[in-house]
């Protein structure tokens, strides 16, 4: 496990005196420092007892002081273990059953304010609030969705229109909230001529913004921090929206980092009384604790449970990932077994070609860890050239042909190579997977 | 029947649900009202509406007065803004080699969108600023930052803009020979045609919010195209930025463009200049609000906008809490006084108010209710209460507007006077900026420094300043004549004034008029500058020291994560219930799946190995089950134990229980382990603390070092 230099500091300290424990620069060299080999967790328990004891040294150690100790040039020093080569990544079956037939562990904590008299209480004074020309947004650990969702049936309902919109699910879009803001009976009255969503944000806005709408709009968004709210387009499409008088925004958000969305000047920016002939754009946010401690399930049923950054959102690795994951999760080991009893032996040995050569291209590679299998896909001409050899496919037409089957039903995937031209063809399945399946095809 | 319209919101291929209005009965009788205050028993029956209605009235006075006082400050830059914007292309500087391009930036708006809105009619209105031969009309639109994502997009935003907002036609128009709609010879062309049929010049205002949100290589191109265009299309742009740096320009943009453009800066006047003696508002609000309002005015940022929603806030929250705010502006009836529902307000009103038949013993569960004389006792006294409550706030603001004028004029003869300069920055506006202190000073009741030297000073002023002195004050009260007991206090003055005239010039004869005259200032100021809680009842109009409650505003969400994650027992208290002794801690087996990960998440270093991270997981799931098996064992042993016939069988059945699992229970924990493992993984990365790198083989980094409690 990694140990900290700071540690290695504190044996240094008992030889010498004097010396200033901040001063980390005299932290000694490499080789200095105690030999760790493959610790184990009870080590772990050591360094941090040592750790502590160095800092107990720093009167009072505050975030900046923890943030630059923590980041301290140099090499890291962690063991070498790698976990997916050491543990087996789970199936999608694997993890529901295990989660579902959870053993008795500790009893899930059921926080004060989800009681119903709480709750009640919490409902109203959001009321009152949003009804005041505020914006509530929602923070704490745990889901919020269920909460907000029961504050939209039993609270907004009553008074209003509502609209619910599930930020966290990776497919949802600007466009699918407007969408069902103009299924509101009132509106899909009207004309609706264009459906790029600047105009139908203006006409949604300019219908609440007649002082004669008597029934006002309530939004709930959960996660609005989540990655297709995080854009510029969206985030001024919702400003529009959230500072009409009559429009009103509830909103959650989870990831630490969420309040940089928003400038301060648009959470600050208050509703005006009446929208005059420039529309004001901002959110005037009151923030609340509603801490739940629900577990986020929901939101996260679409990670995939096999890969360590299935649930990672936002960030320049996004698209790859979720690429990978919708790659890897599509396909099963069973799902796999079925297509392949039900095609011809020829189709069977392609595939087999091309599993073998998969799994070769993983094994020599260094990086056997990595959620992107289209590196070691093979390249068209190549397999062609390969189907010929072991009489396959006598032509590209009979190829494409046997790769159709597998086209249709996504157990073979293929892209433009991003190097030269020419295609890329792959199997989305971790190595294991495939290797089994290969295994049940070809008992011998 | 209604649930039948509610659509599944558990739907998983659904990513947005429209719930339609439903509306049953209890809708409109919702309609109006706080939540309910924690001291229910104490409240009248339909207290939370009473109180919705008191701060309803108190909070539009606020509101009004604010913003009068904003548009006050406001429109003198307003119209000095218009002004330019209109002249822009009157008169271009001879000699220079390229016309530039008029550019107006509005730095720190701190009066808010407002500002914006009231420069707007002026603009477009057909007035004329300077003199009529100036007269130049101007046709605005309003662009943001979304509609400049390339250059492209943005010039078709622009002439898209301009073009729709007059009526001119655009005639037959092939798309193969005409312009293209981002070409900005269309938009010379269109001018063209504008000004040959309405017949006066125009200018052509672009008003850009959110300045610094705009690509800077996009609006670099926008000021080039432009610039090279200006003999033909006369238009103006007028940035509105909110950063506090008036260098915004300079610093993100080349010097070639700046060269191009013509800036004139405009910063409406900010600080704290808004509390002006002279407002009555209904409930004050105390002076750890207003310094809580100062520090976040001068610390985050300077918005009115950020004032109005924290005294809105303070005073929703204040009269959310109290149940005798209804008392605010008028009393309830006597047909609510004495019905029994309401009989605990009454009596906590008694109590208050020190009436003798006020029952202080809370032991009696039900009070009775009160007969009408006694109803009628407690009404007159809150009458006189009210009475006296706001002519004791009266002569604060009377007596506190005297100093102030009294130190303005020691300030402008050059003397430090009460010192209230003190801590001025150079450069800001001498009159109102440090008016702050001294009233948080006056509130907390802190005034015989004050009242000390001015009498001292007083006391030693030479015969011109006395006669100012006199003059002010008798202006003074000249001009609030309505107040009450005035003309008392104005007689005295007019006698003083007359007496300075008659006597000599030296100390002497000036002391005897400087003597009482001071002495009765000492006794003036100290009578009326007492603090507001002296008043009986005093927290139906006067917030006093409550805190503000800034998690509303400005919460600090990783602080509420950290201890959602590492203390979540504590959310899980019931506080209606008084804790005797505060709740052991948790051992760390006892804590959920993701609170045991982010545990060690902090233990560790910058890159975490995922391995061990899971092994050491693993050992407290071990150490968890291990306890909850003993706890279970435990549990059954412990009846048989009071039976004491068994006990014999006790020890047996203890060393009995399977501390080894099969093989199968084995293989089956693993994977429940690892299942458990991957879902507490994939919280704490979506909850933004894990970040990913391709650096090393399943490692993930830290994104969050923040020292936790010490543990």
């Amino acid at each position: 496990m990694y140990r900290k230099r700071s540690f290695a500091v504190e044996e240094h300290h008992s030889s010498s005196e004097d010396e200033d424990i901040e001063d980390d620069e005299e932290v000694s060299e490499p080789e200095d420092l105690p030999n760790e080999g493959t610790s184990d967790a009870r080590q772990k328990g050591k360094g941090k007892a040592g750790y502590r004891a160095e800092e107990s040294q720093i009167i009072v150690e505050t975030a900046f002081d923890a943030y630059f100790s923590y980041n301290k040039p140099g090499r890291v020093q962690t063991s070498s273990n790698v976990y997916s080569q050491l543990v087996l990544p789970l199936s999608p079956e694997e993890y529901a059953e295990s989660i579902g037939t959870k053993s008795k562990g500790v009893d899930s904590i059921q926080p004060s304010i989800l009681h119903e008299s709480n709750r009640n209480v919490v409902f109203s004074r959001y009321m009152c609030e949003l009804n005041e020309g505020f914006n509530i947004l929602c923070y704490g650990i745990g889901s919020k969705r269920r909460i907000l969702n029961q504050f939209a049936t039993n609270s907004c309902s009553k008074r209003g229109h509502v609209v619910v919109g599930n930020g966290f699910q990776p497919d949802f879009t600007m466009k699918d909230l407007l969408n069902a803001i103009e299924n509101i009976p009132p509106i899909q009255e009207l004309d609706l001529p264009s459906t790029a969503i600047d105009k139908q944000a203006r006409r949604i806005h300019d219908f609440f913004a007649d002082p004669d709408q008597k029934q006002h709009l309530y939004i709930i968004i959960h996660n609005i921090d989540a990655s297709p709210l995080r854009n510029q387009k969206s985030k001024s499409i919702l400003s529009l929206l959230a500072h009409n008088p009559r429009i009103h925004i509830i909103a959650s958000i989870d990831h630490i980092n969420a309040p940089l969305l928003w400038s301060s000047s648009e959470v600050y920016a208050r509703k005006p009384d009446n929208t005059g002939s420039i529309p004001s754009r901002g959110f005037s946010w009151l923030w609340h604790d509603l801490t739940t401690l629900v577990s986020y399930d929901f939101e996260l049923a679409f990670a995939d449970r096999s890969s360590l950054a299935g649930a990672h959102t936002g960030g320049a690795r996004r698209k790859t990932d979720t690429l990978a994951a919708q790659n890897a999760t599509a396909m099963s080991e069973t799902a796999a077994s079925h297509i392949l009893a039900s095609v011809t032996q020829k189709a069977q040995k392609l595939f087999t070609l091309l599993g073998d050569r998969q799994l070769e291209a993983i094994d020599n590679s260094a990086d056997s860890g990595s959620n992107d299998l289209q590196q070691f896909g093979m390249a068209y001409d190549t397999l062609f050239h390969a189907a010929r050899d072991n009489f396959i496919a006598t032509s590209d037409t009979a190829l494409r042909a046997l790769l159709g089957e597998f086209r249709d039903h996504s157990l073979v995937v293929s892209a433009q190579a991003t190097t030269g031209g020419g295609e890329v063809l792959w199997i989305p399945m971790r190595k294991e997977r495939l290797a089994n399946v290969l295994r049940a095809l070809n008992p011998t | 029947m209604p649930d039948v319209l509610i659509p599944n919101l558990d739907d998983v291929n659904k990513t947005a649900f429209c719930i339609p209005f439903n509306p049953d009965g209890m809708s409109l009788v919702l309609a109006e009202r706080l939540p309910p205050s924690s001291f229910t028993d104490r409240d009248l029956e339909n207290g939370c509406e009473l109180r919705f209605q008191a701060y309803k009235v108190a909070w539009k006075k606020c509101l009004d007065r604010v913003q009068e006082i904003i548009h006050e400050l406001q429109s003198a830059s307003a119209h000095s803004v218009v002004k330019e914007v209109k002249t822009s292309y009157n008169n271009p500087l001879p000699g220079l080699p390229y016309a530039e391009l008029p550019v107006i930036s509005l730095i720190n708006p701190s009066l808010g969108i407002s500002f914006l809105t009231s420069i707007m009619p002026l603009l477009e209105s057909q007035e004329s600023v300077a003199s009529p031969v100036d007269q130049v009309h101007c046709l605005v639109i309003h662009l943001y930052p979304a509609d400049f994502p390339n250059i492209m997009v943005g010039m078709k935003s622009i002439i898209a803009g301009f073009m729709d907002n007059t009526d001119l036609e655009r005639g037959n128009h092939k798309p193969a020979t005409s312009l293209a709609n981002y070409d900005v010879k269309l938009l010379a062309a269109w001018h063209k045609a504008l000004v040959k049929t309405s017949g006066t010049p125009s200018n052509l205002v672009i008003v850009l919010h959110d300045f610094e949100q705009f690509d800077p290589a996009v609006m670099q191109d926008v000021f080039h195209i432009f610039s090279a265009h200006v003999k033909e299309l006369p238009v103006v742009f007028l940035l509105s930025m909110s950063s506090p740096s008036t260098n915004y320009l300079n610093d993100t943009y080349s010097r070639a463009t700046m060269a191009l453009l013509r800036v004139r800066k405009f910063a409406p006047p900010s600080g704290s200049t808004f509390f002006c003696p002279t407002f009555e508002p209904d409930i004050m609000v105390g002076p750890i609000v207003l310094e809580y309002i100062q520090d976040h005015f001068t610390r985050y940022n300077s918005f009115a906008d950020a004032i109005l929603t924290i005294l809105q806030v303070s005073l929703t929250s204040y009269t959310e809490v109290y149940p005798l705010a209804v008392l605010v502006h008028d009393t309830p009836s006597l047909d609510i006084l004495s019905d029994p529902g309401s009989s605990e307000f009454v009596n906590s009103l008694a109590i208050r108010l020190k009436l003798p038949f006020a029952n202080a013993n809370h032991e009696n569960t039900r009070q009775k209710p009160f007969t009408p004389a006694e109803i009628r006792t407690i009404t007159k006294k809150l009458h006189n209460a009210r009475k006296n409550y706001h002519s004791r706030y009266n002569g604060i603001r009377m007596a506190f507007t005297l100093m102030v004028h009294i130190q303005t004029y020691l300030e402008d003869q050059g003397y430090k006077g009460l010192d209230w300069s003190g801590d001025r920055k150079p450069g800001s506006e001498p009159k109102w900026t440090n008016l702050f202190k001294p009233m948080l000073n006056v509130m907390h009741g802190d005034v015989q420094p004050y009242i000390k030297s001015l009498s001292l000073i007083v006391r030693k002023s030479k015969r011109k300043e006395l006669q100012d002195l006199l003059q002010i004050l008798h202006s003074f009260f000249e001009a609030n004549s309505e107040v009450e007991d005035i003309s008392k206090d104005r007689t005295k003055v007019v006698s003083w004034k007359t007496g300075l005239r008659s006597v000599g010039n030296d100390t002497g004869s000036l002391s005897e008029i400087a003597v009482p005259f001071s002495e009765w200032l000492t006794e003036y100021l100290s009578s009326r500058l007492r603090p507001l809680e002296d008043c009986e009842l005093w927290d139906v109009w006067y917030t006093g020291h409550t805190p503000f409650s800034s998690e509303l505003l400005n919460p600090s969400i990783r602080a509420s994560m950290m201890s959602g994650l590492l203390r979540p027992h504590d959310f899980a208290v019931d506080f209606s219930i008084p804790l005797k002794e505060p709740p052991p801690e948790k051992a760390i087996w006892e804590l959920p799946d993701t609170s045991i990960l982010f545990k060690r998440y902090l233990d560790s270093g910058r890159m975490i190995n995922v391995y061990d991270w899971f092994e050491s997981f693993k050992t407290v799931l071990d150490t968890q089950r291990e306890k909850i098996q003993d706890l279970q064992v435990q549990e059954p042993a412990t009846p048989k134990k009071r039976r004491g016939q068994k006990s014999k069988m006790q020890p047996v059945e203890k060393q009995e229980t399977p501390k080894a699992m099969t093989a199968e229970e084995e293989e089956k924990w693993n994977l429940e382990v690892q299942a458990r493992f991957v879902r507490a993984l994939h919280e704490l990365d979506y909850l933004g603390f894990i970040k990913h790198t391709g650096r090393k083989a399943d490692h993930v980094l830290r994104t969050y070092f923040d020292v936790g409690d010490a543990e």
